[in-house]
């Protein structure tokens, strides 16, 4: 299920990214929008910042995930 | 009808979507409110549990969203997340709240003011929440918000308008909607922010927090609209000394 894996495994193919504070480990090529479904994150909810600045949803598709990328997804909740 | 920048109410009454003992209450809470303008807050998503999922059945109800910038502590923090929001949203309005102090919850003012400058110039609309300070909230008027929302006593406190004589001086001298927010604690306060003038009252916990929220909510709506014809109509003047009702001579050939 997850596709977090143990660091000895890590093929050259993967890159390493912060999630939420999370370490996370990807295959290389992988685009912020297939990050988000990946996550089984509701792309269409949420809001993403990619190294301190809001990526836009319409840069999702085009913007690849790169090794050292610090990703920080913001939701909705309930709130006065 | 309610308006606040381009957009017009027929509710004046505004509600809050925390601290429901389920989602479903709280649906059913805000639709049998009336009301059309809901706030939700922002946070970072919890990659574990997921989010609240309370996102979609909301647009699904018609009414407009409010995000709000709670939790953030100055007005760099309260920018990232307004921009958060519109992103998310795809919104510009704003409940604009920044309150550093965990106790009391109270509206940092210089950070406010500092924030709502920045966002109505970058084309947000403006709904701050600040403290009953007629001045603030005219300054706040002269750099573009679209509404002020001063508060009646501490979120979530249920006290009412502990602030009552600086509600009339903003709401005398504002020349964009007053929405009296957080304190509201039961009906007959709200009813009695509206009769005062306010354009409109936020309620959350109130109605939250209450045995039966759906219900609340209902008895929330009609106090508005209680308070808001009373104010039409016009409150008759207070007097220090009495003032006869009936005839005090004649009675039995007096």
């Amino acid at each position: 299920m997850s596709h977090k894996i143990p660091e000895n495994n890590i093929s050259e193919a993967s890159i390493k990214v912060m999630l939420n504070d999370e370490l996370t480990v990807l295959t290389n090529d992988l685009s912020i929008q297939s990050l988000l479904l990946q996550q089984n994150i509701a792309a269409n909810s949420v809001a993403v910042v990619c190294n301190g600045q809001v990526l836009p949803k319409s840069r999702w598709e085009g913007t690849l995930c790169r090794h050292g990328d610090k990703f920080e997804v913001f939701a909705l909740v309930a709130g006065g | 009808m309610l308006k606040i920048a381009d957009h017009q109410f027929s509710s004046r009454l505004l509600t809050g979507t925390g601290k429901f003992s389920t989602p479903r209450t709280m649906l059913e809470a805000i639709e049998c409110s009336g009301s059309e303008l809901v706030t939700m807050a922002m946070k970072r998503l919890d990659l574990k549990s997921g989010s609240d999922d309370i996102l979609q059945p909301l647009l699904s109800s018609g009414v407009k969203l409010l995000p709000n910038t709670s939790g953030a502590r100055n007005a760099k923090e309260a920018i990232f997340a307004a921009e958060l929001a519109r992103e998310i949203l795809d919104t510009s309005w704003i409940k604009l709240e920044i309150h550093p102090d965990p106790k009391y919850l109270m509206p940092d003012p210089i950070e406010t003011l500092a924030a709502a400058k920045i966002l109505c110039d970058k084309g947000f609309i403006v709904l701050p929440y600040v403290h009953a300070d007629p001045v603030l909230c005219r300054r706040l008027e002269e750099v573009g918000c679209a509404a002020v929302m001063p508060l009646g006593s501490p979120i979530g406190s249920n006290q009412g308008l502990v602030t009552e004589t600086f509600l009339k001086m903003i709401i005398e001298q504002a020349r964009v909607p007053v929405i009296v927010d957080a304190g509201i604690g039961a009906p007959s306060q709200a009813t009695r922010a509206m009769e005062l003038g306010a354009d409109a009252v936020l309620v959350n916990t109130a109605i939250a927090s209450s045995r039966d929220p759906v219900a609340m909510g209902r008895c929330f709506a009609s106090a508005v609209q209680t308070g808001r014809e009373a104010y039409l109509a016009g409150l008759g003047q207070v007097n220090s000394v009495a003032s006869e009702t009936s005839p005090l001579t004649g009675f039995l050939n007096d």
